[in-house]
């Protein structure tokens, strides 16, 4: 629109088609730059991704290429094992009958050993060690659903079970005979029921804590924790 | 993508559609968003407005120009809002009481000392729903019957709102005021 033609004419229907195709193109201006900022904002997310894209395919590429290179090498020691194996034991059948009786087989026991104490468990090794008047629990069939096992320990009338959740809370249970244990103050504890037996919560900040008596039985159950965790234990023991 | 539900004359009419979809979609989107504010929503104004772009294609000269972004925002706009009414059935402004365009001539009204600065905010200050048909007839050369057709008004609708549309600049400008 001429400056000049509006200050002098009237506005006519010519100078509305001026002043509306202007507009219509500062508008259109106006807009293609915000589409501009629009596709940039667009293609910085774009190169985001692709960037990460790269990254995990060059991690990719260098994972194939150190398998490329090392599988080959393992495989050859595999290869190597099993030949030298094989090689070994042609070589001890073939040469001299005598030799298979000697040396090998001299660490062997030479009598069967003797079943496992009923109540004991076969996978624990230290079951050789259990002092006579500790109460064992085969714990890993007892144990609610996410709880593992992972180690057993004997101190004299006591047996110390570690488990670990799948959430990564670790518990200790200690188990010991009801007549031989100490007795704790009941005062400093909140009462819960467990199977219908009383059982005694003490929760503290750092670390959780859940005692039962049953009539043969004294049970200590601690973690860092969680309460929750420890009752479900206690439940499926009690 | 629903350029596949269109019938196209011929290739060219194809490749146009495309070219101003795969340009203006994404902007068409966020400005029918801004008026909509559901995303849902905004997509059916923007298919909307799409609808009324290719019925209007072979009007469309230069398919990636400001002209034809301003000319999409525009009818994307007009589908939103009447989306938004429609939807929150409540009529923003009720134009049926001016079924008749009024008689206010700005050809008449002499207006002197007035900008191309002036004259460019008069028609940024009028409401959507003036300005649309406003810029269709004078900017783009639409007819009442093809701006009644596009944004789903009558011919005579049309009309009324153009009239107060220039009725609003013409008071705008002599007022110095806005055209609201």
């Amino acid at each position: 629109v001429n400056r000049d033609n509006i200050n002098e004419a009237v506005l006519n229907e010519d100078v509305l088609k001026q002043a509306a195709s202007l507009y219509v193109s500062q508008e259109g201006e106006n807009l293609l730059r915000e589409l501009a900022l629009l596709e940039n904002a667009r293609m910085q997310s774009f190169d985001k991704t692709m960037r990460r894209r790269v990254n995990s395919r060059i991690r990719s590429d260098k994972f194939k290429k150190t398998a490329f290179i090392a599988g080959p090498i393992a495989a050859c020691l595999i290869a190597a094992l099993f030949a030298s194996r094989f090689l070994n034991v042609n070589y001890g059948t073939g040469s001299a009958s005598t030799n298979t009786a000697t040396a090998p087989q001299a660490d062997l026991p030479s009598t069967p050993a003797p079943p496992a104490e009923p109540g004991t468990s076969a996978a624990q090794p230290e079951d050789t060690a259990i002092p006579a008047r500790a109460e064992i629990m085969l714990l890993s069939d007892k144990l609610p659903e996410g709880c593992i096992l992972t180690k057993t320990d004997y101190d004299y009338e006591k047996t110390i079970y570690y488990i670990t959740n799948d959430l990564g809370n670790d518990i200790v249970l200690v188990t010991e005979p009801a007549e031989g244990s100490e007795g704790f103050d009941k005062n400093s504890f909140d009462s819960v029921d467990i199977n219908g037996t009383q059982g005694y919560v003490l929760a503290k900040s750092d670390y959780k804590a859940l005692i039962v008596q049953t009539d043969d039985m004294f049970l200590t159950l601690t973690s860092r924790f969680s309460v929750g965790d420890l009752i479900k234990i206690a439940q499926t023991v009690v | 993508m629903f350029i596949m539900f269109f019938a196209f004359a011929d290739e060219n009419s194809k490749e146009k559609f495309e070219l101003i979809y795969n340009k203006f979609n994404r902007l068409m989107l966020k400005k029918a968003y801004e008026v909509l504010r559901d995303y849902d929503l905004a997509q059916d104004a923007v298919s909307e407005a799409f609808m009324r772009a290719y019925k209007n294609l072979h009007k469309i000269d230069d398919p990636l120009s400001g002209k034809t972004a301003a000319f999409l925002i525009m009818i994307v706009k007009n589908a939103a809002i009447t989306m938004l009414n429609k939807h929150s059935k409540s009529t923003v402004a009720d134009l049926s009481e001016y079924d008749e365009p009024d008689s206010y001539d700005l050809e008449d009204d002499v207006i002197s000392k007035i900008t191309a600065d002036e004259l460019m905010q008069t028609i940024d200050c009028l409401k959507d729903e003036l300005k649309t048909p406003f810029l269709m007839k004078y900017a783009y050369g639409y007819s009442l019957k093809e701006i009644g057709k596009m944004l789903k008004i009558s011919e005579n609708n049309a009309a009324v709102r153009i009239s107060r549309a220039k009725d609003k600049m013409a008071k705008a400008l002599t007022k110095g005021g806005d055209a609201q």
